[in-house]
């Protein structure tokens, strides 16, 4: 009991640390569990009788096998590039500084965890199982100050500051801890509820811009490069709320069985730190032109003014609904079907409140993340064919992305329709010791987001040719006691 | 035995695909960093009866070799500046590195000379009274003082070949008339926002019911007088100080005191020894091309003529014609100057008379609208600078 209570906190201290991933849905993933994942999710919610129904469908805990204790580990190799159009100086601008920027490279290894323990007093099955619903991350060397940006007349005194390498990234972790548990409430007809806490853990940096043709008009007329100065922002915040799963599993007729099953997460209240750095130019020749002007001397000073402080805001996690179906073609052949409707459209807009944050002196009290995201269909197929004591599985999904291209940026980089291929399979490499084993590869088709004539600095997207797609393999261990 | 083979394949095949597929981030492509040199020739033609060390700025190209030869392209301040000016505000340098690190221009040396004088520019221009120099023989300057240094000091394409000659606003205008009239010695000449047809200053300039000379006497309260005139000289009268610098450049005069004609815009402006000029003394001042109440005389003429870039592009096309001489103009759209005509009415000019040329008349830049980011004298000049250094790029000779 201690030895499960050491590995269950170590595991969640991985998982807590964990880096982002890139995969699925907005930021939701895939699924969990290697058996899930190579169906591709299809009738998984009718398929799934392991512990990783605690996420599937919890009233499949009724039917699963009782003891067990289930170990797995995926690596997830997303890739994603990006070609940035915005005409913003130091992205792109007319000088084209990049042709394409890749996300720093990047695999994440994701654990997880799962029992089920059986019958437990009136219930028919339980267990337990640590997960990851939600990840996501990138980071991206987008921004150089241009061209012309620090000019000094000494530059062997004046050194410019170094604007942060990665400049654009995200980390968007949610890890749930569920307890299970299910009834059979008639003959072949199950519910089950699964819930628990999850510990989010988010972090975002972005280049934000300001005007300074806002504070003084005449600084319109300043060579281009000037014309926007970059502020470094960076938010990052921890905290814990509550989700739960719910499910019902049906079998009408023999060979054919149906699940139902969704899931709703409390918002997540986060706070944590925030920070802004306003990077000003240099220039000693407009310094001198304008005399003694404080203003103008602090301006092009070079200088970056860095403020730190605390920030709250609510992040809602879509929940959503499934059905799917499973059927027995054969004793060797199982074919899952599934249906998923996620209702992103909570990610709607996201306020931000701050804490002794400011540029210049001008404090900053909020800010709003404009996201607009649409709810999602996802269909799913997958089929099992038993090889004497192992299995292979296949399967594929197709999902739309939520996002809008009038709020889509490499933060967040769901592409678009994205079409996952999966394959998977166990094998009993020792008694009671099975092992599992799963590919997933997801297609996205290169997207374009357009800069409209009313694009600026301000809007919430960013313009460009977007390219991605994911390499995942999940590795497990089943034992059954 | 088979279904275990079976499955261990699969099992292999999905570990084969956890094989780094690793990727390099792309970054910005690896920019190569030139030289600049701060560097001096004593003239004897800028400062009349005198000699002083005039300097000038010359960017090296990356891994400037002296093994190699290397065109130069001559590239003029405006008025107002000097050698240092374009670089202090614009970084020409970052800009040469990135486009021939990036391959889009071949690599080159750029000078960048001091045409500054009292009156805040010289216009590149010969200023000559009855053949008597008076404000600085600053074609000649450049012509037979910094192309031979440079020449003579940098390991350049020393023909026509290998040179090239482009700049902004003053300099615009001496890019256009030094290689317009030296079409042997310059291979491609690039204008922007240059005061090129002189013709255009007396058009009606729109929403304002008068022609440039309405607006310079609207400047000095609807007449000009001397001495009043002369205090008034400076930033506040932007127009009338220009006007000066150009009337120094283009029709000065070297003479007594009383012999000025000052009810006809004849001013004297400095004794020949740089005292306040008085009664008696030899001295050296401008002669406007109109009279006090904006009225034009003969001087106009001159002005309209061998100091008139479209003018002399009508002379000397035959030249530019066989010389092979490329240019590029550009303007843009709303030049507080009222310059953009000028540009239109060159390319107008160089389309006349077949010869290669690029202009735009610039309305805005990706990202940045003409209504927020209206294009003005100077505006997005780096980006012009840039369209200009790889046009005149491509007709330069290299080794």
């Amino acid at each position: 009991m201690r030895c499960s209570s050491n590995l269950l906190g170590r595991t969640m201290i991985v998982l807590l640390l964990m880096p982002s991933l890139v995969l699925a849905s907005g930021f939701k993933l895939s699924g969990v569990g290697p058996v899930g994942l190579s169906i591709g999710g299809g009738g998984a919610n009718a398929f799934i009788t392991d512990w990783s129904s605690i996420y599937w469908n919890p009233a499949a805990l009724a039917y699963s096998r009782p003891h067990t204790a289930n170990i797995g580990l995926t690596n997830v190799l997303p890739f994603s590039e990006y070609q940035p159009q915005t005409g913003i100086l130091g992205y792109d601008g007319p000088y084209s500084m990049r042709e394409k920027v890749r996300t720093k490279y990047q695999e994440f290894l994701i654990p997880s965890l799962g029992f089920t323990f059986g019958s437990v007093g009136p219930l028919d099955g339980t267990g337990f199982a640590l997960f990851v619903p939600f990840g996501l991350g990138t980071s991206y060397d987008l921004y150089d100050p241009p061209i012309g940006y620090y000019l000094s007349y000494d530059p062997d005194s004046f050194a410019p500051p170094q604007f942060p390498k990665y400049d654009w990234e995200s980390s968007i972790q949610v890890v749930a801890a569920w307890v299970g548990v299910a009834k059979e409430v008639s003959n072949g007809l199950s519910i089950g509820l699964a819930a628990g806490p999850t510990f989010a853990s988010m972090k975002f940096r972005k280049v934000k811009f300001i005007d300074p043709a806002l504070i003084d008009t005449q600084a319109a007329r300043l060579p281009i490069q000037y014309r926007l100065f970059p502020i470094d922002t960076y938010i990052e915040g921890k905290s814990t709320s509550f989700g739960l799963g719910f499910g019902i599993r049906y079998e009408p007729v023999e060979k054919l069985t149906i699940g139902f099953s969704g899931h709703y997460y409390l918002p997540v209240e986060l706070n944590g730190d925030a920070a802004a750095a306003l990077y000003l130019p240099r220039n000693d020749t407009l310094v001198s032109m304008a005399g003694d002007d404080p203003n103008v001397a602090l301006m092009f000073s070079g200088q970056v003014m860095e403020s730190r402080g605390t920030f709250d805001a609510t992040f809602k996690l879509p929940y959503d609904i499934s059905l799917g179906l499973a059927y027995e073609v054969s004793p060797k052949l199982l074919i899952g079907l599934g249906a998923e409707y996620t209702f992103h459209s909570v990610f709607d807009i996201v306020e931000a409140e701050f804490e002794d944050l400011s540029i210049m002196e001008q404090p900053i009290e909020r800010d709003t993340i404009k996201a607009y995201w649409k709810n999602t269909l996802k269909l799913s197929a997958g089929a099992q064919w038993k090889l004497g004591g192992a299995h292979l599985r296949f399967g594929v999904y197709y999902e739309g992305s939520p996002i809008p291209d009038s709020t889509f940026t490499p933060l967040i980089p769901d592409t678009g329709d994205k079409l996952s291929f999966n394959i998977g399979s166990d094998l009993q490499i020792a008694r009671n010791l099975t092992l599992f084993a799963h590919y997933e590869y997801i297609y996205m088709p290169d997207k374009e987001v357009a800069r409209d004539a009313d694009y600026s600095y301000l809007s919430p997207n960013m313009p460009g040719k977007y390219a991605a797609n994911v390499n995942a393999v999940t590795l497990g261990l089943g034992y059954a006691f | 035995m088979k279904t275990k083979i079976l499955v261990l394949s699969v099992l292999a095949a999905i570990l084969a695909f956890t094989a780094c597929q690793k990727w390099e981030e792309v970054e910005k492509p690896e920019i190569l960093e030139g030289t600049l040199v701060i560097d001096s020739v004593v003239s004897h033609l800028t400062m009349p009866g005198s000699e002083e060390v005039r300097y000038m700025l010359v960017y090296l190209p990356p891994n400037y070799d002296t093994t190699k030869r290397y065109p130069v392209i001559y590239l003029l301040h405006g008025y107002g500046g000097n050698h240092m000016t374009l670089q202090a505000v614009e970084d020409v340098k970052s800009i040469a590195d990135y486009l021939i690190s990036t391959g889009a221009m071949p690599e080159a040396i750029i000078v960048t000379p001091d045409a500054s004088n009292d009156l805040g520019g010289s216009f590149y221009t010969n200023s000559m009274y009855n053949s008597i120099p008076v404000f600085g023989l600053f074609e000649n300057y450049i012509i037979y003082e910094v192309i031979p240094h440079i020449d003579s000091t940098y390991s350049t394409i020393a023909s026509q070949e290998g040179r090239a000659i482009v700049g902004i606003s003053m300099g615009g205008y001496g890019a256009a008339k030094l290689g317009i009239k030296h079409s042997d010695m310059f291979k491609a000449i690039g204008i922007h926002s240059g005061p090129v047809s002189f013709e255009r200053f007396l058009d009606p300039i729109p929403d304002f019911g008068g022609n440039l000379i309405d607006i310079i006497l609207a400047e000095n309260g609807g007449e000009l007088h001397y001495p009043d005139v002369l205090q008034r000289l400076g930033p506040d009268y932007p127009f009338t100080t220009m006007l000066f610098a150009q009337a120094a450049a283009f029709t000065p005069k070297l003479d007594m005191f009383e012999n000025f004609d000052t009810l006809n815009c004849e001013f004297p402006l400095a004794s020949v020894t740089g005292d306040t000029c008085g009664p008696g003394m030899l001295c050296v001042g401008v002669r406007l091309p109109f009279d006090y109440q904006g009225n034009t005389n003969d001087l106009l003429d001159v002005w309209l003529t061998e100091h008139n870039p479209r003018w002399l592009l009508d002379q000397y096309a035959d030249q530019l014609s066989a010389n092979g001489v490329a240019f590029y103009v550009d303007c843009g759209a709303q030049d507080e100057l009222f310059l953009t005509s000028h540009a239109q009415d060159f390319a107008e000019g160089l389309e006349q008379h077949g010869l290669t040329y690029e202009s735009e008349i610039f309305a805005d830049a990706p990202g940045y609208p003409a209504d927020e980011f209206p294009p003005l004298h100077s505006t997005h000049f780096q980006l012009r600078l840039k369209n200009s250094l790889i046009f005149v790029g491509q007709y330069l000779a290299t080794q």
